[in-house]
C-alpha cells in the first residue's frame, strides 16, 4: 500500500459516513409519511456497510492501476428494515384503514438522533486519521533538513 | 549501516515512488547523474501539474454546484499540498547536492 494510500482509505470512511447521514436525515424527514410512491407507508432505511480488503492478488494490483480502491470502506447496499410499522388509532386520517388505523413508519426519531451523533463523530475520526497521515508525511519531508 | 550516496538511484526511487501516490510504473534507473536529476524534475514537475489541475477542476465544479462531497475535493487539494510539498524538498536537496558536486575544486 503506497503512502498516500491511507489518505484515499480516510476518504472512504468519509463518504460512508455522509451517506449514512443522508439516509438518517432521509429517515427523519419521512417519519410522519404515510404514502409514498408505491402507497404504502415509508418504511425506515438502513445502510450496510462493508469493509474492502486488500489481499495482494492480481486483481489487487489490477484495480489500484485502474484506480479502483483496494481497501477502505464502501456502502454495500440500503435496505429497508423489516420491523414492524406503528398502528396508530386516527379514523379521520385519509389513509386510516378499515378499523380506523393509520399505519405510521417505523421510525424512532430518538434512535436517528442517536445515529446522527455516532455518524458525525465517525466522520470527524475520519477527518482527524486523515489529518495525521498528512502530519507524518509532511514531517517526512523534514528528514535531513 | 552504510551511507547511502544520493546520487545512486535506490533513495530518489523511494521517494519518487511516494510522490506517485497512484503507483504508475516507476522509471528505469538512470545511470548518469545529469540525466537522473532531469528526469527526477520533470517527472515531479509533471506530478505536481497533475494534482493541482484536479485541485482547479474540483474548485470549478464546487463553484458550479456539481459536487455533492466536498470532502474528497480537500482530499485532492491535501494530495496536491503534499506533492508540491515533496517537489520543493527535493529540489532544495539535488541542488544542495550540485553546489557541492561544483564547489569541488579542481
Amino acid at each position: 500500500m503506497d503512502f498516500l494510500g491511507a489518505l484515499n482509505i480516510s476518504g472512504s470512511g468519509l463518504t460512508a459516513q455522509k451517506m449514512r447521514m443522508d439516509v438518517i436525515s432521509q429517515n427523519i424527514a419521512n417519519a410522519q409519511v404515510t404514502r409514498t410512491e408505491r402507497g404504502t407507508p415509508y418504511r425506515r432505511k438502513m445502510v450496510v456497510l462493508s469493509s474492502i480488503d486488500g489481499n495482494g492478488s492480481f486483481q489487487d494490483a489490477l484495480d489500484k492501476v485502474l484506480g479502483r480502491r483496494t481497501s477502505g470502506v464502501q456502502v454495500k447496499s440500503i435496505v429497508a428494515d423489516p420491523s414492524p410499522l406503528v398502528p396508530v388509532y386516527d379514523p379521520a386520517h385519509p389513509d386510516a384503514n378499515g378499523e380506523g388505523y393509520v399505519m405510521l413508519p417505523n421510525v424512532n426519531t430518538t434512535q436517528e438522533m442517536i445515529d446522527m451523533l455516532g455518524a458525525s463523530r465517525a466522520y470527524e475520526a475520519n477527518v482527524t486519521a486523515f489529518n495525521a497521515t498528512k502530519a507524518m508525511a509532511l514531517k517526512a519531508l523534514e528528514i535531513g533538513r | 549501516m552504510a551511507v547511502i550516496p544520493i546520487g545512486s538511484g535506490s533513495s530518489l526511487n523511494n521517494i519518487r515512488s511516494m510522490t506517485e501516490g497512484l503507483s504508475k510504473p516507476a522509471q528505469p534507473d538512470q545511470a548518469d547523474g545529469g540525466q537522473g536529476f532531469k528526469a527526477v524534475f520533470e517527472q515531479l514537475i509533471d506530478k505536481v501539474e497533475e494534482t493541482e489541475a484536479v485541485t482547479k477542476i474540483d474548485a470549478y465544479k464546487l463553484s458550479i454546484g456539481e459536487t455533492d462531497d466536498l470532502h474528497t475535493m480537500m482530499i485532492n487539494a491535501a494530495k496536491a499540498d503534499i506533492a508540491l510539498q515533496t517537489m520543493v524538498q527535493l529540489r532544495n536537496k539535488i541542488l544542495d547536492a550540485y553546489s557541492e558536486v561544483m564547489r569541488i575544486n579542481l
